[in-house]
């Protein structure tokens, strides 16, 4: 490795200032302050937020309307049949079979025929468990007091839905 | 503590000789410790760290002018009252030796400059590569062409005189 001699050295030493006694203690002091400058962000911050909400509760404040028009919404449209309800919605082949897994006796299931494209079952109350495979869709209906609706299209070919081993639609 | 005690005064000293502005240096040099305590933790390498920190910081201050004078210590000031005044003869020498090495570091180009300062702070080739963003192989080669630059340069205003 390089040094730099003696000579060249000696001419930088020329250009020295004493050396500043500073103390590791007054760093570690200053260090340990809160800059000034996030202070100043702070206090402007607060005073904003201070002198809107101020404004927004005067009475007849421009401000109020003018936040109410920014932030108020539309009430939502109206929702299709069912559509918060639990369920799911397959779109029938040629023979298709939705079959409730457990006989349920004290259920109620509502079967109605629609002009839509798919094969609808919803939990209109209680919960049950939804999965379609080919040509079927199965509904753990493990919830006793669970009340259901089903909706056929008309115009698909042959869809039968089967409670345990019972056939409910097309009646027996 | 013993990182300050062994780093504070070369990074100083570099800096006030890169600028020849003492209350500058002192400033800053404060100001890189002053980071390195906020880090939270230490660097892997604390001296490359600390210059490259100062470095910035020289940066941002010639760039803005503004210029912080935080620490001014009045030890500083007092110290440099209780320098003994140099004979009138003495110190004109002086003089005319600080403005003339002045004068040649201002020729060598800044990075080389940069380097030669460094190197004479008794960086190693890998914390001043690290520090100029340099490939450690090209520092040796890039140390000489600065001495020489800084020699003759320095020699031509010997010559001028």
């Amino acid at each position: 490795m390089m040094h730099i001699d003696d000579e060249v050295l000696a001419l930088l030493r020329h250009l020295d200032h004493p050396t500043p006694e500073v103390r590791a203690a007054t760093i570690i002091a200053v260090a340990r302050e809160r800059p000034l400058h996030w202070v100043r962000w702070a206090a402007t911050i607060v005073l904003a937020l201070a002198v809107a909400g101020g404004a927004y509760a005067l009475p007849g404040s421009p401000l109020r309307s003018w936040i109410q028009k920014l932030t108020h919404k539309a009430p939502p449209a109206p929702q299709g049949h069912n559509a918060a309800v639990p369920g799911i919605a397959v779109t029938p082949g040629l023979d298709f079979v939705v079959h409730f897994t457990r006989p349920q006796p004290t259920a109620q299931i509502d079967v109605v025929l629609t002009e839509g494209a798919e094969v609808e079952v919803h939990a209109v109350t209680g919960t049950a468990g939804f999965r379609a495979g080919t040509d079927t869709l199965i509904v753990d209906n493990w919830d006793s007091r669970a009340t259901f609706d089903v909706r056929i299209p008309r115009a698909a070919p042959r869809v039968q839905v089967v409670v345990g081993d019972r056939r409910i639609w097309p009646r027996e | 503590m013993a990182l300050f005690h062994e780093h504070f005064e070369r990074i100083y000293r570099y800096l006030d000789r890169l600028t020849g502005e003492a209350a500058l240096a002192a400033d800053l040099a404060q100001e890189a410790f002053i980071r390195l305590y906020r880090r939270g933790a230490l660097p892997d390498a604390p001296a490359a760290w600390l210059i490259s920190v100062a470095m910035n910081l020289l940066r941002n201050a010639k760039s803005t002018e503004r210029r912080r004078r935080r620490l001014l210590t009045p030890a500083r000031s007092e110290q440099a009252r209780a320098d003994p005044a140099p004979a009138p003869d003495q110190g004109m020498a002086d003089e005319d030796t600080r403005r003339r090495v002045r004068a040649a570091l201002d020729g060598v180009p800044e990075r080389e400059r940069r380097l030669l300062l460094l190197c004479a702070e008794g960086y190693s080739y890998r914390e001043m590569a690290a520090a100029l963003h340099l490939n450690e192989a090209s520092v040796g080669v890039l140390l000489a062409r600065a001495k020489r630059a800084f020699r003759d340069t320095y020699e031509d205003t010997h010559d001028a005189h």
